[in-house]
Formats: C-alpha cells, sequence, structure tokens
C-alpha cells in the first residue's frame, strides 16, 4: 500500500520543497496550511507519518500535536517536526509528545528522505 | 531546561534526532551573557583568551604575544555592548551561510562592506524586528542577480521566467528559516528574544533606525560576484 504523508506547514514553498523532495518515493503526498487544517485532514485521511511546523496561524505545530495525541485514531500516527524552531526547550517539548524525529529547517532534500525512511518506507530515488 | 548550557540531557535529546550541536558561537555568547552581570574586567579576561573574536573587536589591531594585560585593557575601554553585538552575529552568519547552503547549494564567501549610505535604494530587502533582552533589527540586502539565483534554485526553474512574487516568497521563506535558526540559538544562549516575521520589500530607501545606545553592524556575502549585505542594531535591555 502506497504510503501517506501529511504535511502541515503555511508556506507554499516548503510544502512545495518537501513534494519535490519526496517525488518518486512512492509515497502519496496531502496538504494542509495550518494546525486546524491539519488536524481535520488527518482525520480524514489517516496518513502514515506527519510532516509538522511548529510557528503557523491559527492553530500551530504544538497545539496541533497535543490534539493529535488525545484523538484515540491519531494519537500513535508518527510525527516528524520540520521547522526552523530548534531551541533546546523546543526539542524537548515535541520530544515529551512523543514525536519520532525533529528536522530542523534549512534542511537539505537528501536530508529530509533520510529522515522519513526512518519511520516508513520510501521508495529509493534515481 | 536552563539556558546556557550544554547538559548532558540536551545532548542525549540533539543525538537522538541526529541535530546538530550547539555550535561553538552560541556557546561563546552564553557565555558573555552569564559573566555580563559581573565586572567589565571579567568579560575583557573572557575576551582576550579567545583570539579569533579579539581580532574582529579590535580590527586586528591586537599587540604581540606577551601583552595580555594591554589586550584586556583595550576590550576594557570598548565596553560590553559591542562585544555582545559582535557575539550575536556569529550565530546570525552561521545561520544565513547554514541556510543559503543548504536550501540553494550556495556557498557564501565572506566579504568586507561599507555601511550604505542614506539614499541608497535597495533591489530586495528582508528585515525584522527583535525585542526582549535585546532590542534592535536585523536586515538581509540582496541585489536582484542574487535574489533571482536563489529563486531559481529554490523553485527549480529558469531564473528568467520568475516573477516579482516569486523572488519575494523565496526570499521570504529563507528569512524565516534564518529567523529561526538565529532565535533558537539566542534562546539556547540564555538571550530570550522575540523576533518577528520577516517583512519582504523591493526597490526601497534604506533607513535603518538609529541605536543611539547599541551598535550597528554590518557584514558581506559574496557569490560569484552577487552581494549579499545583513545589518544588525542592537541595543541590550538588560
Amino acid at each position: 500500500m502506497t504510503p501517506k504523508i501529511l504535511t502541515v506547514d503555511d508556506s507554499r514553498i516548503v510544502r512545495m520543497l518537501i513534494s519535490r523532495a519526496l517525488q518518486g518515493c512512492g509515497c502519496q503526498i496531502v496538504e494542509a496550511t495550518n494546525g486546524e487544517e491539519g488536524l481535520a485532514a488527518a482525520l480524514r485521511e489517516n496518513p502514515n507519518l506527519i510532516l509538522l511546523d511548529v510557528t503557523m496561524p491559527v492553530m500551530d505545530g504544538f497545539e496541533l500535536l497535543a490534539n493529535l495525541r488525545k484523538e484515540p485514531s491519531l494519537a500513535s500516527v508518527p510525527v516528524i517536526m520540520l521547522t526552523a524552531e530548534a531551541s533546546q526547550e523546543s526539542v524537548a517539548r515535541a520530544d515529551g509528545l512523543g514525536v519520532s524525529g525533529y528536522i530542523a529547517k534549512p534542511f537539505t532534500e537528501e536530508g529530509l528522505r533520510d529522515r522519513i525512511s526512518q519511520v516508513i518506507p520510501l521508495t529509493a530515488t534515481v | 531546561m536552563s539556558p546556557n548550557s550544554t547538559t548532558a540531557g540536551t545532548e542525549v535529546l540533539l543525538s537522538k534526532y541526529a541535530m546538530d550541536p550547539t555550535p561553538e558561537s552560541v556557546s561563546r555568547l552564553a557565555s558573555l551573557i552569564a559573566v555580563r552581570g559581573s565586572e567589565m574586567k571579567d568579560v575583557a579576561k573572557l575576551i582576550a583568551s579567545d583570539r579569533a573574536l579579539t581580532l574582529q573587536l579590535l580590527d586586528g589591531d591586537v599587540p604581540a604575544n606577551g601583552a595580555a594585560d594591554e589586550i584586556e585593557r583595550q576590550i576594557f575601554r570598548l565596553g560590553v555592548e559591542p562585544i555582545l553585538v559582535l557575539a550575536m552575529s556569529e550565530p546570525l552568519k552561521s545561520a544565513v551561510s547554514r541556510t543559503f547552503k543548504r536550501m540553494c547549494g550556495i556557498e557564501l564567501n565572506s566579504v568586507e562592506v561599507e555601511k550604505s549610505h542614506p539614499a541608497d535604494i535597495e533591489p530586495f530587502v528582508s528585515s525584522l524586528s527583535i525585542t526582549g533582552r535585546a532590542n534592535g533589527r536585523v536586515y538581509l540586502r540582496l541585489n536582484e542577480d542574487l535574489c533571482r539565483h536563489i529563486a531559481a534554485v529554490v523553485l527549480g526553474q529558469d531564473a528568467a521566467t520568475l516573477s516579482q512574487s516569486d523572488l519575494t516568497d523565496v526570499l521570504a521563506e529563507l528569512s524565516n528559516m534564518i529567523v529561526g535558526s538565529f532565535q533558537s540559538n539566542l534562546c539556547d544562549a540564555g538571550l530570550s528574544c522575540r523576533l518577528s516575521v520577516p517583512e519582504v520589500e523591493s526597490e526601497v530607501t534604506f533607513a535603518p533606525p538609529r541605536v543611539p545606545r547599541g551598535r550597528h553592524r554590518v557584514f558581506g556575502f559574496e557569490h560569484k560576484g552577487m552581494l549579499l549585505r545583513v545589518d544588525i542594531l542592537v541595543e541590550f535591555a538588560g
């Protein structure tokens, strides 16, 4: 079955970069632009992995993460934080909420694929 | 989590998520902030032991070996503010270089630049405010060639086909990444500040605010003849 990845980021540039990095990796990408949309998309799409930004309008990444953990159907979905907010305090907070990975922006496409492939299987790119 | 230090627990977390270790420049800034409340002579002694920082502070005019007391006296005369601004500049420069390298595959080279003249028109300016224990602004100023080049790389498109909004969107996103990295470093160093969302403008007259009690530093980067200037204006709230 094709793994489904939900990317939640308010930047169209970042969403485009993620899609490009994962092109040919055998996964389906679903996008949301803030935490509220992300929660709705997660409930609707039942993704295999969520890539989550922190600073977003409406509902930020930490609030979404806390909501995901409270939702029985989504509590165990792996989440990788992909954010420019990389202070030790933020990493510790995310760790406390049980994230599967933490990627600090700026990121490389290769680095992103490597981290994701540690959580879900990806097809090798050419 | 206590700031100003990389504890064993922090090391475990950074290792768990394969994150970059705390940069040396951040540790140095943390050390300076930690002693800031002490005597200036302690700050001078700490700086004098750091040759790279001393060279920058004294513009290379460092007495020969064996004149440690004279170096400390020179640093003492400068006062603590320029030292802290210089120390803050290092994590900012590092964030700029890392962002351009990772997102655009561009190796920036440091170059000497002058402060701009009041009437300078800048093709692209990204600016943001700093508030908290330090107050001020940061500016990134790019010529159009560089802005177009980075946008083409990031978007994977021909530079000639890009619109003005493509250029400003990419610059805004790269600025966001620089800001996030810089702010995280300041926070880890114990200098809690809030950095605003960067605003990108084009064809503007560059008019940085005055910082009567602070300092304005400008440093430059170059890539294949294309220029990026970064200004940091800061005064410390205490």
